[in-house]
């Protein structure tokens, strides 16, 4: 039955996911075309001139950076407002009179929740390597190739391994996992919160928005406090991921199991 | 065995105040078409979501089919809520497959003939759907399945009178023999002439069960009026 849970639910998120990933590839081509306005050549001495259009190429970038930001937010509004709406709506008498377990239902809504949260991540970082690389050759075309990016950020992080006893391996390392697993956990957060504001009687979606800010501020505060120990900046930029992947995950296990108990023992879909 | 549900020391507290199901006590046979029947506020739609798993019990327990309401349940009880509850964005023919999907009772073309019969295209999404139409495309989801219970909460209310007769046709002629329809109700004069059984309830506690003909013969009236003598303001 989780199979099947995952299919449906796969099948009723698809279309508004593959049309951020869809506005991310616009979004990612209207910052490409905006970098090959003179105005980049210029100030890398190349002789562009600078006209009016530069100035709203400039615009546009930073457009690019503010859509990439609400496609990022989008898709997570969008699957916690699906998650509300088949959990704890009219839509609910459906989910909840199904013959599988809660776990099984929480599970199919996590898992697809999360894979459209990684692959709108991923898009980001591919959109971002493009403009960078597209940067790089309008500024020095003849030098470098867009692989040269993973070199020089490789370079930096050696030198701050050098300078502040800063482990970049283990860094990159837990970058990749935080990407993969926060995708997750980011999603049961923004879950939790909502199934904490259907413990009240009234006003729930709107209490649940509120819990989910202060879990939010609360865990930021626990990280930030953690992060605090650390006696030299290496030791800083090494706990930094650790603590922030964590925190995120013992949250997200707290609140799967809040939400479980409110679904299992005091659900009451009015 | 006969009995297919059996209800022992049912209670359910919204909070110290609010009782809404009161420590009841029943049980029901299959076969049967059973009318649950009630004032505003009686504890009804709260009694069918106990047996729905929609909501946990106070106290007491709630065995269908001689099992603990869950899982092993909700594939065999059909139920119908009060509310349009499916989403308004799907097409009729989505929400058949979805039901083929996690229904092993569910009946596709039992469906398809009955959706037919109405007029209504597969094609069609529930947002585009009439408040009436809705409401037969659920009760066909429904009477579609080979459940052994169906519970059918306020399935005649807010439709025209013609509509009332096509939903109360389909249900007769629809349900397994060998199961029970449990219909909530406020319009018994509409539905009387289906029941085999009534159940009343006032206040969270059940007032009456018996059958329709015990009640026509002792105290020879219809379920109808014997209902407003009994709930009389």
């Amino acid at each position: 039955m989780l199979g099947k849970l995952i299919k449906h639910e796969w099948i009723g998120t698809y279309k508004i996911g593959c049309l951020m990933m869809g506005a991310m590839g616009v979004i990612t081509f209207l910052g490409w075309l905006s970098l090959h306005a003179p105005i980049w050549k210029s100030i890398s001495g190349m002789g562009g001139s600078v006209s009016w259009l530069d100035v709203f190429s400039v615009f546009t970038v930073l457009i690019y950076v503010m859509l990439l930001l609400c496609v990022t937010f989008g898709i997570r509004i969008y699957l916690c407002v699906r998650f509300y709406r088949t959990m704890y709506t009219d839509q609910g008498y459906l989910t909840h009179t199904l013959p599988v377990t809660k776990n099984q239902i929480l599970v199919s809504k996590l898992l697809v929740s999360g894979l459209w949260t990684l692959l709108v991540q991923l898009a980001v970082y591919l959109s971002f390597f493009i403009l960078l690389s597209s940067l790089m050759w309008i500024v020095a075309p003849t030098k470098y190739l867009p692989t040269d990016l993973f070199a020089a950020a490789w370079e930096i992080l050696t030198e701050l391994e050098e300078l502040f006893g800063f482990g970049a391996v283990h860094f990159v390392g837990m970058w990749m996992v935080s990407s993969l697993v926060g995708a997750f956990t980011s999603m049961m957060i923004l879950f939790g919160g909502v199934s904490l504001g259907q413990f009240m009687q009234r006003g729930r979606l709107f209490l649940g928005i509120l819990f989910y800010i202060l879990v939010v501020v609360g865990k930021e505060l626990v990280i930030s406090l953690c992060r605090s120990f650390a006696g030299t900046l290496g030791m800083y930029l090494n706990r930094n991921l650790d603590v922030r992947f964590i925190v995120d995950l013992m949250t997200a296990v707290i609140l799967y199991a809040v939400t479980y108990f409110m679904v299992n023992r005091k659900l009451n879909l009015v | 065995m006969n009995e297919l549900i059996e209800i022992l020391g049912l209670t359910k507290a919204y909070d110290a105040k609010h009782i809404a199901v009161n420590n009841i006590s029943l049980t029901l046979p299959r076969g049967k078409i059973i009318g649950l029947l009630g004032p505003n506020g009686s504890g009804k739609t709260t009694l069918i979501k106990l047996m729905n798993g929609l909501l946990t019990p106070t106290e007491g327990s709630i065995r269908i089919c001689g099992k603990p309401v869950g899982v092993g349940t909700k594939g065999r009880v059909a139920y119908l809520p009060d509310r349009t509850y499916l989403a308004g964005d799907k097409k009729v023919s989505e929400i058949l497959r979805f039901f083929c999907d996690f229904y092993g009772d569910f009946s596709r073309e039992r469906a398809i003939g009955m959706l037919q019969n109405l007029g209504i295209e597969p094609g069609a999404r529930m947002n585009t759907l009439s408040k009436g139409t809705k409401e037969k495309v659920q009760l066909i989801l429904v009477m579609s399945r080979n459940a052994d219970l169906y519970i059918l909460d306020e399935p005649i209310a807010g439709v025209d009178p013609a509509a009332r007769d096509y939903i109360l046709r389909t249900i007769l002629n629809n349900y397994n023999p060998n199961a029970t329809v449990l219909i909530s109700t406020h319009l018994i004069g509409d539905v009387e002439q289906v029941l085999d059984e009534v159940i009343f309830m006032r206040y969270g506690h059940l007032v009456l069960y018996t059958s329709v003909n015990n009640i026509r013969e002792r105290h020879g009236k219809s379920v109808d009026a014997y209902f407003r003598e009994v709930f009389a303001c």
